[in-house]
């Protein structure tokens, strides 16, 4: 059920329809209830390793309270065993297995793994990752642990950002589930704002040029330029974040209409001058995750210049496995990290009192650092993503295609740059704070270009797949 | 939201809500106003109400009309004047909307001609090997608002095994010119705001399709004929005579047995013209559409098969 798709909005107009009749208490059941739905349709056969991933941390969480230190840290080693556990076998199982082999056979041995028939269920990162939260916040003592399973539930499956997301933290999402919920104006206002925004991101924005990065990546070899690949690598570069982006967008809208507000978890990534930067406006809720439950715990930047370095390589690694079991997603992980690292070494090469033009030159050369990124996230294997880049840097020359493409890559996405550089002069200024007029206008090019440009199929979230 | 420091009210929030539910009523009135304008294609398609009504009615089908049923080929490839000059006692119908297939035809058959009532008494059915096989892809919002009639739509869920979405879809594209035309106001409005549109988007097209004939390991999918077999069982139903006419094309292609089959079994006559003596790639204007010389050509053909079949006596 995708959130545009017409089955998402009629269960949801269902929803809020009868959640506006019920106490909070039956209101929670809707919720979960609807959430548990809204899994199923995906597939219902993956909602007991919700159930079970549910389980076993509410009762962990609920019984540290009671446990000395030697077994408040046995019950904690369980939990993460049997959350990571599941996200292993169902995530990792078939990687780990087919890089086994490949191994084996490059230092000479014979080996016939065969790898297993393994559905990946959808949105199993992000609720484990929300799961693992709670019970280490509990066990830091910064959240108490609830004595309500249902609403326990509810944070792990609320189905607005159940399949992608935001990583909700529990001292932020549990208290408005175990509170009462008010209905004010202004949810609704900046819900529409947020539902507008995801929208336009995800139909207009990454349904249209996913098409122009599916051909450039998807070409045979020798069919296309330098320039072509490079127009192919933008469109995905505003592929992924419109989708993303719009998704979580549209999450936090439809929640925001339910009375709950949920975090921000991308705030004009590509305005970023700097890798630290870019991480605090891109998919926020995992990077800082990944900061607060890894990076932190490993030592963070305490413990000297190397181990600040490991640290954020680590990190970074494993924040590039988080996205898919693949050695491409290794290497983009990789990349951040090394990122972050050279700029932490070296700073920004474009700071240094140069004024707007400065900070204009680091952005754009930042962006661009991204975008060789996204070459590995993208590529189907690492010969793809090198034979691109050699293109490239190589090979500049323009085509029918690389034409169309800029020229879409213009329409589409220069609306969405100018309205993020007015954003980003002002902290905080959002489409909701427009007066109303401005607003209206503002929804009413979105409306046209969302019916008039929406391509004719319907396509998955990216980010569904990790 | 890092901000919530600004006013707002249900109410001013419902102005807005106005504001862009009027908008979307102007769009809508503008896509109808310019519907039957938007290319030679929509113009035809929006007289067809007119070109049924010209029909003669059901008490008058012994009178020998015809209806050519097709798409662009048939449009570009039949002259009804010159077989009415070869055949003057039979009055014909031309419905041949661009780009459409058998699941087209169905529909368009139910609502204009057995939905009012003018059923003709022979049709022929002029068509290359896609069209009437059942991977040719549903143009949804094109069928569902040109030729599908509202209480046609649920018959049409059911056979082509929609999803909610797409049953909303469909619904939406009925009523809504915005919503059913589209794909085309897209195209339009592309082609003349990119530069090197339609080139660059036929290239995109070359490498993505690419990929997906090279996933499925290029294994031939065995077409059905589901589609073909409905639409042959309704007019058969209705005593109709069908004729199938393989379309000529500048090199001859394969027919599916089955084609044949289907046919047989639904009492339509197959009237071959991927062959027809004296026709080569010169008659066709584009390679795959007949050109001037093509027309009178394949024109000629058809009246001489009707005439040696004796379909109108001994004219």
């Amino acid at each position: 059920m995708l959130f545009n798709s017409y089955q998402f909005w009629f269960f949801y107009l269902l929803v809020i329809v009868v959640y506006r009749f019920l106490s909070h208490r039956d209101q929670n059941w809707l919720l979960l209830g609807a959430s548990y739905y809204f899994y199923a349709c995906w597939d219902w056969k993956f909602l007991p390793l919700i159930l079970v991933t549910t389980l076993v941390n509410f009762y962990v969480a609920r019984d540290l309270s009671v446990m000395g230190l030697r077994g408040r840290r046995v019950l904690v080693t369980f939990a993460v065993v049997v959350s990571l556990g599941i996200l292993a076998y169902f995530k990792y199982a078939n990687f780990f297995i087919s890089s086994t082999q490949e191994f084996l056979l490059a230092i000479g041995f014979q080996a016939d793994l065969s790898t297993l028939s393994i559905i990946l269920p959808v949105g199993i990162s992000f609720y484990t990752f929300q799961t693992l939260s709670y019970t280490i916040d509990v066990l830091r003592g910064r959240v108490e642990a609830t004595r309500s399973l249902r609403d326990f539930a509810l944070y792990v499956a609320y189905f607005p950002q159940l399949v992608a997301g935001p990583i909700e933290r529990a001292s932020q999402l549990l208290p408005q589930i175990v509170e009462r919920r008010r209905v004010v104006a202004s949810d609704f206002t900046v819900g529409l704002s947020l539902v507008m925004t995801g929208l336009f991101l995800k139909v207009v924005i990454a349904d249209n040029v996913s098409f122009i990065a599916n051909g450039a990546f998807m070409a045979p070899v020798g069919a296309i330029t330098g320039t072509d690949a490079l127009v192919g690598l933008y469109a995905f570069a505003f592929q992924i974040y419109g989708d993303f982006a719009g998704y979580s967008f549209m999450a936090c809208g439809v929640s925001r209409w339910l009375g709950i507000h949920l975090m921000v978890n991308f705030a004009r990534p590509y305005l970023a001058k700097g890798p630290s930067d870019f991480w605090q406006r891109w998919h926020i809720s995992l990077s800082s995750w990944l900061r607060d439950y890894l990076y932190i715990p490993l030592g963070g930047n305490r413990g000297g210049k190397v181990k600040t370095y490991r640290n954020l390589m680590l990190t970074m690694l494993l924040g590039g496995l988080w996205h898919g079991a693949a050695w491409t997603f290794v290497a983009w992980g990789f990349l951040h990290g090394l990122i972050l690292c050279v700029y932490r070494a070296l700073g920004n090469p474009f700071s240094g009192g140069m004024g707007r033009v400065g900070s204009f030159l680091a952005g754009l050369f930042f962006f661009h650092l991204v975008c060789l990124t996204w070459l590995f996230f993208r590529a189907d294997d690492f010969e793809q993503a090198w034979y691109m880049l050699c293109l490239i840097l190589t090979e500049q020359c323009g085509s029918a295609f690389s034409v169309y493409g800029f020229w879409m890559l213009v329409f589409l996405c220069l609306p969405l740059v100018v309205a993020e550089v007015w954003s980003d002069r002002d902290e905080g200024r959002w489409l909701h704070c427009l007066p109303w007029r401005m607003r209206a206008g503002v929804y009413c090019y979105i409306m046209l270009m969302v019916i008039v440009f929406s391509p004719a199929i319907l396509s998955d979230f990216i980010y569904f797949q990790f | 939201m890092s901000s919530d420091s600004y006013i707002t009210s249900f109410r001013q929030e419902l102005k807005v809500v106005a504001v862009v539910v009027v908008f979307l009523f102007l769009l809508e009135f503008l896509a109808r106003v310019i519907a039957p304008h938007l290319d030679y294609d929509r113009m035809h398609i929006s007289k067809f109400g007119e070109i049924v009504a010209d029909m003669p009615a059901e008490d008058r089908r012994e009178s020998g009309h015809l209806c050519v049923l097709g798409n662009s080929l048939l449009m570009h490839g039949f002259d009804e004047e010159l077989f009415g000059e070869r055949l003057p006692s039979v009055a014909v119908t031309k419905l041949t909307p661009v780009g459409t297939a058998v699941h087209d035809w169905e529909m368009l058959f139910r609502r204009y001609l057995e939905g009012e009532g003018s059923l003709p008494k022979h049709l022929v059915i002029g068509f290359v090997a896609h069209h009437i096989n059942d991977s040719e892809p549903v143009k949804l919002r094109r069928m569902a608002r040109h030729f599908a009639d509202v209480g046609d739509l649920p018959y049409l869920w059911d056979h082509e095994a929609f999803d909610f979405h797409l049953k909303t879809q469909s619904v939406l594209s009925h009523y809504s010119a915005l919503i059913g035309d589209q794909p085309e106001h897209r195209l339009r409005s592309l082609e003349c705001l990119i530069p090197d549109y339609r080139r660059g988007l036929n290239r995109n097209k070359d490498f993505t399709s690419r990929v997906v004939v090279e996933e499925s390991g290029g294994a031939r999918v065995e077409p059905g004929f589901r589609r073909m077999s409905r639409f042959l069982a309704r007019c058969e139903g209705h005593g109709i005579e069908v004729y199938l006419v393989p379309m000529p094309q500048p090199e001859v292609w394969d027919m599916r047995p089955e084609v044949g089959l289907a046919a047989a079994e639904y009492g339509a006559v197959v009237l071959d013209a991927r062959r027809i003596e004296g026709m080569g790639a010169s008659d066709f204007s584009d390679g795959y559409h007949l050109g001037e010389t093509g027309v009178v050509k394949f024109t000629n053909w058809l009246a001489d098969e009707f005439k040696r079949l004796g379909v109108y006596g001994d004219e």
